[in-house]
């Protein structure tokens, strides 16, 4: 009869239950365009830098004056600059207006990655200032050399006008590194300019204002040209450079931290056992001290794990150390949830009320407790958030995130799950025997039973 | 039930106490290390693969600050591993040079008129083709502006025909010039050392003093010229006297003054002569020469150090290293001395020298060609003894009036204002010294004094080289060494890979009259005057017990030569070259190869007709008047291209040439993807052992046999020494880079020299493809120290600094040539790469990395308070409105934030003797400590609170303490109770989680006993202290008067 009476309840645990714990136990998942899930985590949960090893890096604009697009621009080029590089589930996010926050989880080379996304990667071409320079060696100075673009406009000749196609070859006849370059429609017809122009005399490559190669022009080309002279690494990384572009502005490191994948992967494994020794002791210590309520919130805390890991996983949160950290002290405020409940039941047993007037009580009473510690909580977590966003932090970040559901996901167990729980069993044969709900001896306040 | 209220003064007094306890945990020292996010920098934590067995923290600091990070914490993390934390910026390359090494002199390449590029040749060029095409430097040439239009020019070892080309040279760029040659009685011109005290002006006031017009010119570091026309004997006189009176003695001077030091320390403990270094340079003393004696013994040697300055330094070398044991020298004995030698000393040489008199003397260099000779104990006979035989083997030299018969020293004074710029350019067209046939080495052996030596010459050569000298430069003083039964004069060749300085020491501790100097891949030129039979025979088995078997040449035969001689001129590979490629340009003719070899140059070439071989020879012989050509002997030898693909490089099949023991074959040259090679006196058997050979060794290759018409193979004999060497310029460097690509760099060439430069190296090696030297990325220094050094010493420490790639040049006395890969830019990627240089490898698993920079940082400081103000405020304002029902609800809002502020500064305690004891710092780490126990003590208090809320709105006629105090026990089991389940599972993370996060839960296993603390004996106290009017009467005495009694 109870049991009807609260199937809407029951139904609702259940469901969540079980979608909590199919999405747990699907390592990856997708409905629709909708992914969730990894192959090589424990759970299919995302982890943070700190368990899974990489880079951290935070960059700002040299130059503070920088503008909102030109900044979104340096994120775009960043974006596909990683992409080409080949990291695997890349972050990264502009942060302020002059900051952008990148990750990349589980890199080996992290100085050719700084490389590859700090470079600016201007390319630019020039003339001798000498018209009679008939080799680099003999220039005394540079100038930009310019074309008539589209439009008959006479525009400067810079990577701009390069095709996303450069790569880096061996050079047939010399087999030194060759980074090849192909320009668009303009660009064609520029350089075509520029070389008929400049026969016999050299023509000046620059990235980045340091000169890199300067051949002497023999031919009159317009698709294609090459840059010699680097080695096998600059050369590809010029290239993927020249592909995503040039930065806009400069930028550089302010913030950086390493991790190794081996040591990651070693505080993983050991904070998954140190927590689930923390579980098991707490539940350990709920069963022995209120027995039949401390069944039930054990039951309650398992279906607390499971929802706060299966949030993780769909919103999906990365999961850091600190955040494992928090998880474990959400584990102590879950429980305290239920303690609030269960001392204020005992409280109203004792005054001689019935279980069932006890258990409704107990959590009418009980819930303005919880709600203000928990929302007084809830305002350091927030703080925290910000206070670890500013810093450019993750593992902060992933406190605060992680603290912040885990206490709204414990306020709903404490109070939804436990409590249909209880109500299910004052109509089990198990409410005729109060003193499995109220321990003859115990810690603390037990010999005093005050009602008021 | 317990009664908390009633207790709440004691509890007040423990609270009281414990704040103390906080405060003094973060007061008292040691310093508590802020985190990096607080104080920028950046920190490392990192395991060495095999690290050295004793390795220490102290050994890992030591190297970092020798590179330059001063402030570097190192700590153990207790698994073999280093935490490693430093908040320096960059510094430069300089400042840490001189902390090294002393004072140095620099200069970049970086300015508009400084020259630093890559060249490559599509054509083949060697090194020394691309040096021998700028000429060899002039030696010993000082050039000084006295005036308006005047120079002062002097030079040793420049006989008188040479300097008469010069001064005409001169005068046709510049107009006529008035010379004044110095070398009459009444001139003055000599060079004067004074080590390290004089500067230039102060040196030119001096002498000035003593007379008008005469010049001083630094030619190198501290070695002065004092020249003048026309001065007076007295002034003559006075000068020298007057000189030492201001800077001190300039020669031989004694250091058993109290004033100079001289002292031996040593330590039963190891200890790194590095260090020893370091340490006396830190106490400002980087004039005292530490040198290494063996067995953790030093001797320090500086003069003019003052007595307490030695003292200073001795207590703090004290201080710095254990177990120290020090002894002056005992002057009396007359123990030290110093020796100035007038010409170049190699201090190995005199190392060499004292080591083979069996003295116990030590020897350092002090300065320029000054050596420090210092020995416990040794009797005067002895030290005579010790000094005759260095006289006898050195020379040595008192004030040296400047040798007018073998040098030059002139007044040059131009109608024209000349500047020295252009006089300095103008050199560079001068043929100074040349460079004969090509296949004679010459050598400068002393003033004006040549060494000529060439194997396999023939005597008509022989006499044809000597008559162009004789032609040239006048007669000159002749000394055959293979003419006398007594001399030794033979080439050794061991194969390529041999550097002069291993035989060089070898060959002169057995015999001093005997010298070695290298020919080249792996040749020597051994030869001494006036040795016996024995001597010779002793003197070649030593090397070669001490190399290996050696290909013996002597050069007795009539068809070698092996002579001195004063001067020479001679033709270079490059003419020939310069002619090759007139011909292909200009007769359309096919281009051949040339190269050296020890029969003549080597001409070569695939595809070439009869007819355009004869085009090639005719040419030749409009080169020179005679060529002597002759075509290549093919049954006895072998010329044919290999083509291996592009796997094999020149250096590579040289080697693996001598490897297969093929030492004969020298004549490999490398002709784009394939090798062309070529050797004179091979036996067909042998040619076809080889190609096997090379065969077994990188796969088929590609032969092209030359023993064809078509073909074309040829050496040529050029007997005609003909003018050829262009010089460019002195201060020109040129290091190979790579297969035909080249670094060239130069200080000052003004743009027309530049054009020069490139213009000559063109037309004579085709084709350039130039790119800039990256300086952002690369090191190109020109510096000049105080005194010698090895380029090995000057090297490690750059190493251990992270530079990479270097190749050191010496250039003058004192001044190296440095080049190279500049460390990265981060201090990441500096503090790794020494670290590895000194430890060997890093495993890259346990490399941890932090960087924080100062804007971030000083963010970080900020946003911690507005953090913790903001969740103070935060909360207070959420429990005024929450308790809102309740009357005075805003105190249970302030009691709330006083018991979270008890929590974090208990925690902050907990870091601060954390920080004491275990060396953790306070980072952003623990700051979300404090917060999460902020958050969880208020969660407690919350609770309580929410207790006494309800009692006294249910209960409003009781006391407000009984319904604290209620509140208190009515909560305490619940209290109790969710502080160990909390600490429970906190401390299993604590115990298993590992040592990453190890001080974090340890630090919230403090905070939640904090906050439960808290909760029950403080936050409700203080509401019950408040409301009874405690607080005003404790706090705000002066309030009394005008406050309300309590309800």
């Amino acid at each position: 009869m109870g049991f009807r009476k609260y199937r809407l309840q029951v139904a609702v645990i259940i469901i969540l239950v079980g979608l909590a714990i199919s999405s747990l136990s699907l390592q990856t998942f997708s409905i629709g365009s909708w992914d969730r899930g990894s192959d090589d985590s424990p759970l299919g949960l995302r982890l943070g830098l700190d368990l899974q090893g990489g880079t951290h890096l935070v960059y700002r604009a040299d130059d503070p004056q920088v503008t909102d697009e030109q900044m979104e621009g340096v994120a775009n080029i960043i974006e596909r600059r990683i992409n080409s590089f080949g990291v695997s589930e890349p972050l990264i996010q502009r942060k302020g207006g002059n900051e952008i926050v990148v990750q990349l989880p589980g890199i080996s080379d992290i100085e050719e990655a700084k490389e590859l996304i700090g470079g600016t990667a201007l390319l630019d071409f020039r003339e001798c200032i000498d018209p009679n320079a008939t080799n680099a060696g003999v220039c005394p100075g540079w100038q930009p050399v310019t074309a008539q673009g589209s439009g008959g406009v006479e525009k400067q000749l810079t990577g701009a006008f390069l095709r996303p196609t450069s790569a880096l070859v061996a050079d047939p006849t010399t087999g030194l590194p060759t980074v090849r370059f192909e320009f668009n429609g303009e660009g064609a017809r520029m350089f075509e300019q520029i070389t008929r122009r400049l026969q016999g005399r050299p023509l000046g490559i620059f990235l980045d204002d340091q000169m890199v190669s300067a051949p002497v022009v023999q031919a009159v080309i317009s698709q294609t040209g090459q840059i010699t002279g680097i080695s096998q690494r600059d050369g590809r990384l010029l290239a993927i450079q020249l592909n995503a572009g040039a930065l806009p502005v400069p930028i550089s490191v302010v913030r950086e931290q390493d991790v190794s994948a081996t040591l990651g992967r070693d505080s993983l494994d050991r904070s998954y056992v140190a927590a689930a020794i923390g579980l098991g002791l707490v539940m350990l210590f709920m069963v022995l001290y209120y027995r039949v309520p401390g069944l039930v919130s054990v039951l309650s805390l398992g279906v607390y794990t499971a929802i706060v890991l299966a949030v993780f996983k769909l919103i999906p949160v990365t999961l850091t150390l600190s955040g494992i950290a928090a998880f474990v002290i959400s584990v102590g405020m879950a429980v305290d949830a239920n303690v609030i409940i269960f001392e204020r039941m005992r409280e109203e047993l004792r005054s001689g009320r019935t279980l069932g007037a006890a258990i409704e009580t107990g959590f009418d009473r009980a819930w303005a407790a919880i709600r203000d510690s928990n929302v007084t909580t809830l305002i350091t977590m927030f703080i925290l958030w910000w206070f670890g966003d500013q810093l450019g932090e993750p593992r902060i970040i992933g406190f605060a995130v992680t603290l912040i559901i885990a206490i709204l996901t414990s306020m709903f167990t404490a109070i939804f799950v436990t409590r249909t729980l209880l109500r299910l069993l004052v109509n089990s044969p198990l409410a005729g025997r109060v003193h499995l709900f109220v321990p003859l001896r115990g810690g603390g306040s037990t010999r005093t039973a005050v009602g008021l | 039930m317990i009664d908390f209220v009633r207790y709440r003064k004691w509890f007040y007094l423990l609270t009281a106490i414990l704040l103390m306890g906080t405060v003094a945990a973060l007061v008292l020292p040691p310093r508590i290390p802020w985190g990096l996010e607080f104080s920028s920098g950046t920190s490392l934590t990192l395991k060495f693969v095999d690290p050295p067995d004793d390795l220490t923290s102290q050994d890992v600091r030591s190297q970092l600050l020798a590179l330059g990070l001063a402030d570097a914490v190192v700590q153990g993390t207790g698994n073999g591993g280093y935490f490693v934390r430093t908040e320096s910026v960059e510094d430069d390359l300089l400042p840490f040079l001189e902390l090294t090494f002393g004072p140095v002199q620099s200069s970049d390449f970086e300015g508009a008129s400084d020259v630093a590029t890559f060249l490559s040749f599509i054509d083949p060029v060697s090194e020394q083709e691309l040096r021998d095409a700028f000429g060899e430097n002039v030696q010993g040439l000082v050039i000084s502006q006295v005036g308006d239009g005047s120079l002062f020019i002097s030079v040793e070892g420049l006989a008188q025909p040479e300097l008469a080309t010069l001064i005409d040279t001169f005068e046709d760029m510049f107009g006529p010039a008035e010379s004044i040659a110095f070398g009459g009685t009444a001139d003055l011109a000599v060079t004067l050392d004074f080590g390290l005290e004089a500067t230039l002006e102060e040196l030119q006031q001096e002498v000035d003093q003593v007379a008008d017009g005469l010049v001083v010119v630094l030619t190198e570091t501290n070695l002065f010229v004092v020249g003048g026309a026309e001065v007076s004997a007295e002034a003559k006189e006075a000068l020298v006297p007057a000189l030492e009176a201001r800077f001190g003695r300039s020669k031989k001077a004694s250091y058993d003054s109290s004033g100079n030091m001289a002292l031996q320390i040593s330590s039963d403990d190891p200890i790194d002569a590095v260090d020893v270094q370091n340490e006396v340079r830190f106490q400002g003393s980087s004039d005292v020469t530490v040198l290494e004696l063996g067995d953790n013994s030093f001797i320090l040697v500086g003069e003019n150090v003052e007595q307490e300055r030695q003292d200073t330094l001795l207590t703090a070398i004290e201080d710095r290293f254990d177990n120290i044991q020090s002894e002056p020298f005992d002057f009396d004995a007359g123990d030290v001395f110093a020796l100035d030698f007038g010409e170049a000393v190699d201090i190995e040489t005199l190392r060499t020298e004292v080591a083979r008199l069996e003295s116990a003397a030590f020897i350092i260099p002090s300065g320029d060609n000054d050596f420090f000779i210092a020995g416990k104990d040794i009797a005067q006979d002895d030290r005579e003894t010790l000094l005759t035989a260095l006289e006898d083997v050195f020379g040595l030299a008192d004030r040296t009036p400047f040798d007018f018969d073998n040098g030059a020293a002139l007044t040059l004074r131009f109608t024209d204002p000349v500047s020295l710029t252009d006089v300095v350019d103008s050199l560079a067209v001068i043929p100074i010294r040349e460079v004969l046939a090509g296949r004679a080495e010459v050598q400068l052996i002393g003033p004006g004094t040549f060494r000529v030596i060439g194997v396999s010459l023939g005597p008509e050569t022989q006499e044809s080289i000597l008559a162009g000298i004789d032609q040239r430069v006048g007669e000159t003083q002749k000394d055959r060494l293979d003419q006398d039964a007594d001399d030794l004069a033979i080439a050794l060749d061991f194969g390529p890979g041999f550097t002069r300085t291993d035989l060089v020491i070898q060959v002169n501790s057995l015999d001093p009259n005997a010298e070695a100097e290298s020919l080249g891949d792996g040749v020597f030129f051994i030869g001494g005057d006036d040795m016996d039979e024995d001597t010779r025979e002793a003197v070649l088995e030593a090397v070669e017990a001490e190399f290996g078997p050696a290909r013996r040449v002597s050069l007795d035969a009539p068809e070698h030569m092996a002579l001195i001689v004063v001067f020479e001129p001679g033709i270079t590979v490059n003419d020939l070259r310069t002619e090759v490629t007139n011909q292909v340009e200009n007769e359309g003719l096919p281009s051949v190869v040339v190269t050296l070899s020890r029969a003549g140059l080597f001409v070569g070439g695939t595809d070439v007709t009869q007819e355009e071989q004869d085009a090639y020879l005719a040419a030749f012989e409009g080169l020179s008047d005679s060529v002597e050509t002759q075509p290549f002997d093919f049954s006895a030898g072998t010329a044919l291209t290999l083509d291996f693909g592009e796997t094999v490089n020149e250096e590579q099949l040289k080697a693996e040439l001598v490897e297969l023991g093929f030492n004969e074959i020298r004549l490999v040259t490398l002709v784009g993807p394939g090798i062309f090679m070529g050797a004179h006196d091979i036996s067909a058997a042998r040619q076809e052992e080889l190609l096997t050979a090379l065969e077994d060794r990188f796969g088929l290759a590609q032969q092209t046999s030359f023993h064809d018409p078509e073909f074309m193979a040829v050496t040529i004999s050029l007997e005609d020494p003909v003018r050829a060497a262009e010089a460019v310029s002195e201060s020109l460097i040129v290091q190979k880079a790579g297969p035909n690509s080249f670094f060239l760099a130069a200080n000052d060439q003004p743009l027309e020299a530049q054009i020069q430069i490139f213009s000559t190296l063109e037309s004579t090696f085709g084709t350039i493809f130039q790119s800039d030297y990256n300086f952002a990325k690369n090191l190109a220094l020109t510096v000049t120290f105080t005194q010698p050094l090895s380029a090995e010493s000057i090297r490690l420490p750059l190493e251990d600094r992270g530079y990479q790639d270097l190749v050191i040049e010496q250039r003058g006395e004192s001044t190296y040539f440095l080049r190279g890969k500049r460390p990265p830019a981060d201090q990441k990627g500096k503090i790794i790469s020494s670290l590895e240089a000194a430890f060997g490898p890093i495993d890259p698993e346990s490399l941890e990395f932090s960087f924080v920079d100062a804007e971030i940082a000083r963010r970080s400081v900020v946003n911690t308070f507005i953090a913790v103000i903001a969740g103070s405020v935060g909360i207070l304002i959420y429990v005024w409105w929450a308790f809102r029902r309740t009357p005075k609800p805003f105190r249970f809002g302030v009691a709330a934030v006083v018991g979270l502020g008890h929590d974090a500064a208990l925690v902050l305690g907990a870091f601060g003797l954390m920080a004491k004891f275990r060396g953790v710092e306070i980072d952003s780490l623990m700051i979300v400590g404090i917060l999460a126990v902020i958050g969880y003590s208020v969660n407690n208090t919350i609770v309580v609170m929410d207790r006494i809320r309800e009692n006294l709105i249910r209960n409003p006629g009781r006391d407000f303490d009984t319904a604290v105090n209620f509140s208190l026990n009515e909560t305490l089991s619940r209290n109790v109770n969710t502080a160990l389940t909390t600490a429970v599972a906190v401390l299993a993370v604590l115990l298993f989680g590992g040592p990453t996060i190890f001080n974090f839960m340890l630090v919230l296993l403090i905070g939640v006993l904090a906050g439960a603390y808290s909760s029950l004996f403080l936050a409700a106290n203080i509401l019950v202290s408040w409301e009874k009017g405690e607080i005003r009467r404790t706090l705000f005495p002066f309030l009394r008067r005008d406050a309300t009694a309590p309800r």
